[in-house]
């Protein structure tokens, strides 16, 4: 291993090609249906020919971050979390020249050339990086745990979390913040935290949204303190959207429309019907939904169920407490994009604006997947590196 | 890897493997039943 760049040497056979043939069959599914989805936009664009752009770049970015050392960008989480921080600042007090409102919600800087950048994207993974080493680093100095050991490591967690928070809430973003809310909440639970004490906490929050739920019933405009109107007419349209299918309501009542419409086989391949905004990014699943019917979903939801398992594989057989946080931690971010986007164009929870990894269009939303993937096949190969190691000499 | 730790990752992991599961076979009914 070379420690002077940061490289570790990598075997072709560590290779995880299981992981990285899942990756490249959503990758497929997301070019075909982003394809079929651009003939209801009124953009013009090749969004297909985009997202195979940003593939290739991802794929790129995949082959250089694969040979870094992880115990290289361990030490290098506080900086890499600190620069995602300054990003997301930057981003609140730029100007409308480069950094545009699209939808009331400020959260992309517009760069000619290369297009819309999101830093929140980024910032998933950098939190998950730094949140790992912060509670490694505290285990090894505390290794007769207390009380009070656990209730500071539980601070560092909420503090270091607490800062992209609040920016990413002044966008407002409120889909990106729970999925920050998320990833806190699992680097708690597997931080080795006392149970008690993980029971007290967790149930403090489901308390929280139970409370918040009898708010809504019996005093809605109440939320306005904390929810602007948009953000509490989503919710209303998304518990009767057909209601409100004129306005607010459209996008979730063409969604179940086009859902609804798939049966066993589909309709087929650029023969879906409904027209669905933003049917290429956030609201890709209809397409799947209405144009290959139960096949096509079951293929869809069979393959990020693999992948989450071959995921949560590596994360119990790695060798390090580090690597197995971050896998957790991808794990996570992963599965809440999974269960939001697809519950939200099925109406089973409001309309976020969170993307299905990996098939929704998206530069940013793909690069950072892919840098998040890339360190999974990393630990991975570290991880097969030392069993061969282990084989080896005994 | 530590025992506490293998045991929560495999928690944390039925939680996240059951939540897409719940969506999943939700999501095909919705198809297969029409909305």
């Amino acid at each position: 291993m070379d420690r002077r760049i940061g490289l570790a040497s990598r075997d072709r056979n560590n290779f995880d090609y299981s992981l990285l043939f899942i990756i490249i069959l959503l990758m497929a599914i997301s070019i075909i249906n982003i394809h079929s989805a651009q003939k209801y936009l009124p953009y013009h664009k090749d969004f297909a020919g985009m997202q195979l752009f940003w593939y290739a770049v991802g794929l790129i970015v995949t082959a250089v971050i694969y040979y870094f050392d992880l115990e290289q960008i361990k030490k290098l989480s506080l900086y890499i979390y600190l620069f995602g921080v300054f990003l997301l600042v930057v981003l609140f007090f730029a100007p409308e020249s480069i950094a545009p409102s699209t939808k009331g919600i400020k959260a992309w800087f517009s760069i000619k050339g290369v297009g819309s950048v999101q830093p929140s994207e980024f910032m998933k993974i950098f939190l998950i990086m730094f949140l790992a080493k912060i509670t490694v680093d505290h285990n090894d100095k505390n290794i007769h745990r207390t009380i009070s050991t656990d209730m500071i490591l539980i601070g560092k967690i909420v503090g270091i979390t607490l800062v992209p928070l609040l920016f990413i809430l002044l966008q407002p973003d409120a889909g990106t913040a729970m999925v920050i809310l998320v990833i806190m909440f699992g680097v708690i639970f597997l931080s080795g935290v006392n149970w008690k004490i993980l029971t007290i906490f967790f149930s403090t929050v489901l308390s929280a949204i139970g409370a918040l739920v009898v708010i809504y019933i019996y005093y809605p405009d109440t939320l306005l303190l904390v929810l602007d109107q948009y953000q509490l007419n989503r919710i209303h349209s998304w518990l009767d959207p057909f209601e409100y299918s004129g306005g607010i309501g459209y996008q979730l009542s063409q969604s179940i429309l086009a859902i609804g419409s798939g049966t066993n086989y589909g309709k087929g391949y650029m023969k879906g019907e409904v027209n669905i905004p933003e049917a290429h990014s956030d609201f890709i699943f209809s397409v799947v939904g209405e144009e290959y019917g139960f096949l096509g979903a079951s293929v869809v939801v069979t393959l990020y169920f693999l992948l989450i398992y071959r995921i949560i594989v590596i994360a119990i057989k790695s060798k390090g407490e580090y690597e197995s946080l971050i896998a957790a931690g991808v794990v996570s971010m992963l599965t809440f994009h999974i269960f939001e986007n697809v519950g939200m164009v099925i109406g089973l929870v409001p309309i976020t604006g969170i993307p299905l990894p990996l098939l929704s269009y998206g530069g940013s939303s793909i690069l950072a997947n892919m840098l998040s993937l890339t360190l999974i096949l990393n630990i991975s190969a570290k991880t097969k590196n030392y069993m061969f190691e282990g084989n080896k000499y005994a | 890897m530590r025992d506490s730790l293998r045991l929560r990752v495999k928690v944390f992991a039925a939680i996240c493997l059951g939540a897409i599961a719940f969506v999943g076979v939700l999501a095909i009914i919705a198809i297969v039943r029409g909305g």
